[in-house]
């Protein structure tokens, strides 16, 4: 019997709104007024990826799903920005860690989510962890399919955020 | 109960830039229906061991996920092969060439949870005019995908602008 990949811990997150922003041929160029608005008004962005400088592939978003609404009126009204933000459905990550900066762990996640037909709208590395954007509907069973197939330390089970971070300015 | 963390700071913090240069970077598409080909083959790279410094990937046209690999060159001795073959029995129906680029990333305290920090990254770069290729953000790190030669300068803007702890009083 093959041995299992081991790793050493799994997160879901919670419900998130999923973003692209695309313009023809100035992608790029509205990455940084979208970071800014969102900044401004203390969104948080979950999840990030863009090639805009050398393709034409939109910038992949993932925000809190509590701030779609506000962030679509935003954008609706900003400049710039104006009809190039298109939001995507509720995605959730589903992410595990370590990867060992070896593909053989991403390999055998995209192989379970192919077969049971979960779409990965977007993926990415961190230092030690692999994360993966899919519909929110689906992200239990993406967790539990990666419990199933990886080696997990003993009773151990997808962690849920269970606590928030703030920022504020500090009291004068 | 709900617990919840208030951030505080000045100046945001970060735990060190590294700056990778010269890496290659390549572009590969995979088809929806080679998914499951191409996961298997990842798996079957016979424990190479790492290959890669990132990895991200999001859908492309025609409903293909686009990946982006960098790789340095000892590791892209053991990739580049393996590319190949894949290209060479269809499992990956277009492999751009690859380019060299700098990759500068870095983490800090709860960077995945907190508003402003990649535009607070983004706003020196800009400003000065920085050739940014790529950008992946994942849980607390932060990836920038430079134009070769470029690594050097922007992590100097970075580390003016970010703090970096440096003693720690216990």
């Amino acid at each position: 019997m093959t041995e299992k990949l081991s790793i050493n811990g799994l997160k879901l997150s919670e419900p998130l709104a999923l973003i692209q922003v695309h313009a023809p041929h100035a992608t790029f160029g509205l990455l940084s007024p979208f970071c800014r608005l969102l900044a401004q008004h203390q969104v948080n962005i979950a999840f990030i990826t863009t090639t805009a400088a050398i393709d034409s592939q939109p910038v992949v978003c993932c925000i809190e799903a509590k701030d779609q609404s506000v962030v679509e009126a935003l954008t609706e009204q900003h400049e710039q920005l104006r009809g190039y933000v298109h939001f995507c459905g509720s995605v959730g990550i589903v992410t595990f860690y370590p990867h060992h900066a070896n593909l053989k762990f991403m390999g055998l996640a995209l192989q379970l989510f192919s077969r049971n037909r979960i779409k990965v709208h977007a993926l990415a590395s961190s230092i030690s962890a692999l994360s993966f954007v899919v519909d929110f509907d689906r992200l239990e069973e993406a967790g539990r399919l990666l419990v199933e197939s990886f080696q997990l330390p003993e009773n151990a089970s997808p962690l849920r955020t269970d606590f928030k971070v703030r920022q504020e300015r500090r009291p004068v | 109960m709900e617990t919840i963390a208030v951030y505080w700071e000045s100046r945001i913090r970060t735990y060190g830039f590294h700056l990778c240069e010269a890496l290659r970077m390549c572009r590969i598409d995979i088809a929806p229906e080679k998914m499951v080909q191409w996961g298997q083959a990842l798996q079957s790279m016979a424990d190479q061991g790492p290959v890669f410094q990132v990895v991200w990937a999001q859908g492309g046209q025609g409903g293909a996920t686009r990946f982006f690999l960098l790789s340095d060159e000892i590791h892209w001795v053991r990739l580049n092969p393996f590319l190949d073959r894949q290209l060479a029995v269809g499992n990956v129906s277009v492999m751009g060439d690859p380019t060299r680029v700098d990759l500068l990333f870095f983490q800090g305290p709860h960077y995945g949870d907190r508003y402003g920090v990649l535009d607070f990254t983004l706003t020196p770069l800009i400003e000065a005019q920085i050739p940014i290729l790529a950008v992946a953000c994942s849980v607390a790190t932060i990836y920038l995908v430079l134009r070769t030669g470029w690594g050097g300068q922007a992590k100097a803007l970075l580390t003016n602008a970010f703090e970096i702890p440096r003693n720690v009083r216990i």
